[in-house]
């Protein structure tokens, strides 16, 4: 069972990651139109960077002794390193009754485009997806081979 | 799924029981009773084992329900291991009982 567990850990990661993702992608929709942030000028959109986990938890090794060390390494699942700010130049658009409004009466709104979101949303949405029907499909497995003691 | 648990700790504690009658009754024979005891060990860490599971998933429940940032796939996932680890501990119990019928019914 423990075996089933580390499995079902590893897709686990990967939802985790998925949800982190999808919560850079709303905090990026949520900030399209924003022209003020703490550091100053307008918000920047994020972006998620994945890192393959390699470090092999303790059950993993004791049920599967068999298996040789460097196998074993990188079946870890998934997990965020770190999140990046896109270097893309802030969109300037003429407006000058905007309070933030430069002397030329440009301001200098987000580098988001929505529909780039859009994309990303639609994309992050099919990996959790993928990564259930593997979960759906190891508790399949996993009935399976209970159904043997029948 | 904690009522569940509960009555299947029950007939483990029953099981558990019967087997310390074996013991008891195959004390003299060295070899046999440390077989059983071995085996007795093993079946209370694995209820120990699905016990824990269970109390892992209803925390996890809890700690949801209490609004509390938990992950709902984690949650889930908890619950799925628990399930999976009741139904093994059912199997088991099950042939066991079965065995242990096929020698209450053998002819002396």
């Amino acid at each position: 069972v423990s075996s089933i567990q580390q499995s079902l850990r590893i897709s686990g990661s990967a939802l985790t990651a998925e949800r982190l993702r999808m919560d850079v992608i709303s905090n990026n929709v949520a900030n399209s139109q924003t022209t003020r942030t703490a550091e100053g000028g307008p918000y920047q959109r994020k972006q998620v960077v994945f890192l393959a986990r390699d470090q092999t938890g303790p059950p993993l090794q004791r049920f599967r002794e068999d298996l040789d060390a460097a196998q074993l390494k990188g079946l870890a699942g998934v997990k965020v390193q770190q999140i990046v700010e896109d270097e893309e130049p802030p969109v300037r658009t003429y407006d000058p009754s905007h309070p933030d409004a430069d002397d030329e009466g440009f301001v200098e709104y987000p580098n988001v485009d929505v529909a780039t979101e859009m994309v990303d949303m639609m994309a992050a949405s099919r990996a959790y997806q993928a990564n259930v029907t593997v979960i759906q499909t190891l508790k399949g497995m996993a009935q399976k081979a209970l159904e043997i003691g029948r | 799924m904690s009522i569940e648990s509960i009555s299947l700790n029950q007939a483990f504690d029953h099981i558990r029981k019967l087997d310390q009658g074996v013991q008891e009754t195959t004390r003299d024979k060295g070899s046999v009773a440390q077989v059983s005891d071995s085996f007795g060990q093993f079946f209370g860490n694995a209820v120990q084992q699905l016990d824990s599971s269970q109390k892992v998933a209803n925390q996890g429940i809890a700690r949801l329900v209490a609004g509390e940032p938990v992950e709902l796939h984690q949650v889930m996932l908890q619950m799925e291991e628990a399930s999976i680890n009741l139904n093994l501990a059912l199997r088991v119990r099950n042939k066991l009982i079965e065995a242990y019928q096929e020698i209450q019914r053998m002819q002396v």
